[in-house]
């Protein structure tokens, strides 16, 4: 969406995931980027390099937080220890608003590092709904949650997935980061409509939207982000962009990473998709 | 099944660490059996974590080989499961692990140790460093901070040069055990290696304990043109500091063995 409370009252446009191998042509070409999304717990350290990295990026980028071990939908508590260390970096990075996913992925201090699905039930959406608004309070900065890919489902769910989404956002009157090729990912290997479930988003509640390409196999699709972005996601987020406006876009590319240039590329035919919106 | 149960179950299946069998918990779908669904996830974790020791313990990847450090991993994850939200931390408990198992003793655990304390350097905080005027302030009966990014390593074997590159793992294999004393320290972001002299080392392992020098230099027999050297290279290298760096929940900085 255009500026609203749940992006900090921005505009961002089209940025990509700030990655390790495209350091070097960064600080010596220094592109024109609107915005890098950093891995929050790449940063969450006491010194060293990452934060020196970091500082040099934030003195010419707007940068955004994403994390991937918050775990909103863990049974557990919030750990505190994390967060206080999440909210050092938020202070650092003056992020606008802050991602992470709903999924679990701890059980009694013991980490997957992994995005599980969850069990799509009023009660996780409770918990989990209870748990955002308690990180959102204590980082004091709004938070997005993102869909996830999944590969299985679970006989105790209750309601769709995006009925869940649904869900937990309005409980926790919190935004979200949309992922377009998560929503394919997973309507593939589920075998439900993709169109449905966008549909279905609360479309002023969208922060920022994700796109990433992914592997098929012969069973079911992994969310890999290695690959471009394939039609029938560009598709889902030009249906996307239709019902939000113009929303701060990212690219995910995580493995197999290719040039900075093309990487850039890729994220910016995004911007086809955003003007026609701006001038509507 | 309520959902702390339901997650409990599902990530005790998911470490394994071998293919689980039924998930009665998930739904099938007309392409994959419930158990197929789960080993997705399961394959995923493994294939993480044990990639995620690979990276940060190169060195120790050259001494095993492949397989059995694929053996290790497998070995040292089903006991230490990761308790931290960062990967980064996942080797934390590898040096105790390794201590215990006699089959991995010798270059293995130095490299290991070496491996850890590169790790904690990397990232650890930097204090302001003490210039010559601070130098010639100071007194004995102070204490002297060092950096919180020195590691302080005395070890069996040259695996500093395995790691470098300059001896290979098989040589390092053939070596009689003998001490060394080693430094792990950071410039300008990057993690170097300092060979140490023995006295060097204990007066510093003292100072990072909190000692103030005079109580340090008990019972050393360091020799003055000693101290000299070694405070003058300790203060080209920045290893001196007036005050602990340590701030509410930053890790605990702590020297290794004396």
């Amino acid at each position: 969406m255009p500026a609203t409370r749940f992006n900090g009252f921005t505009d961002y446009g089209v940025g990509v995931g700030l990655r390790i191998p495209h350091y070097a042509h960064i600080f010596s070409h220094k592109p024109v980027v609107d915005w890098f999304e950093i891995i929050s717990e790449n940063f969450m350290v006491d010194g060293g390099r990452p934060l020196a990295i970091l500082d040099q990026i934030l003195e010419r980028y707007r940068v955004v937080q994403h994390g991937v071990s918050m775990y909103f939908g863990s049974a557990e508590k919030l750990n505190r220890t994390h967060l206080r260390r999440l909210k050092t970096l938020v202070r650092r990075t003056g992020t606008p608003w802050l991602s992470d996913h709903l999924c679990w992925g701890s059980v009694d201090g013991s980490y997957s590092h992994d995005l599980l699905p969850m069990p799509y039930t009023f009660e996780a959406a409770r918990l989990t709904a209870r748990k955002i608004r308690e990180a959102q309070d204590f980082l004091e900065v709004p938070i997005a949650v993102e869909n996830v890919s999944s590969y299985a489902e679970f006989h105790v769910s209750e309601m769709t997935e995006w009925e869940f989404l649904n869900e937990v956002v309005e409980r926790a009157d919190c935004g979200i980061l949309l992922d377009v090729n998560n929503i394919y990912v997973s309507s593939r290997n589920h075998s439900f409509d993709p169109h449905l479930y966008l549909d279905s988003v609360p479309a002023n509640r969208v922060a920022q939207i994700h796109i990433a390409g992914h592997s098929t196999f012969e069973k079911y699709i992994l969310d890999t982000h290695d690959h471009p972005v394939i039609d029938p996601v560009w598709a889902l987020y030009e249906k996307a962009i239709t019902r939000t406006g113009h929303t701060a876009t990212l690219l995910e590319w995580d493995q197999h990473i290719p040039s900075f240039e093309e990487v850039h590329a890729e994220a910016r035919k995004a911007e086809k998709y955003l003007p026609a919106l701006v001038s509507a | 099944m309520k959902l702390a149960e339901l997650q409990r179950r599902m990530l005790a299946d998911i470490m394994l660490p071998r293919t689980p069998g039924t998930a009665g918990y998930i739904k099938p779908n007309d392409r994959l059996t419930a158990g197929e669904r789960l080993e997705i996830y399961h394959r995923q974790y493994w294939s993480r974590l044990v990639d995620s020791l690979r990276d940060d313990f190169p060195g120790l990847l050259k001494l095993l080989g492949p397989r059995s450090f694929q053996k290790l991993a497998l070995a040292y994850l089903t006991e230490y499961p990761s308790r931290s939200f960062t990967l980064r931390d996942l080797g934390q408990s590898l040096p105790g692990w390794l201590a215990r198992h006699p089959e991995y003793v010798g270059p293995a655990l130095d490299m290991v140790q070496l491996e850890w304390a590169h790790i904690e350097t990397w990232d650890a905080a930097a204090s302001q460093p003490l210039g010559p005027e601070d130098l010639a302030a100071f007194t004995p009966d102070l204490p002297l901070a060092l950096q919180p990014h020195l590691r302080l390593l005395k070890l069996s074997y040259p695996v500093d040069d395995v790691r470098l590159g300059t001896l290979s793992a098989r040589a390092v294999k053939k070596r009689l055990p003998g001490t060394l004393y080693l430094a792990t320290h950071r410039v300008d972001g990057d993690v170097f290696y300092r060979r140490l002299e023995e006295g060097e080392f204990r007066l510093l392992h003292r100072l990072a304990k909190g000692y103030p020098l005079l109580r340090a230099l008990r019972g050393l027999h360091a020799r003055p043109e000693d101290l000299q050297r070694w405070f003058a290279a300790w203060a080209e290298l920045g290893w001196l500091t007036g005050t602990s760096a340590r701030s509410p929940g930053q890790r605990k900085t702590a020297p290794s063995s004396p």
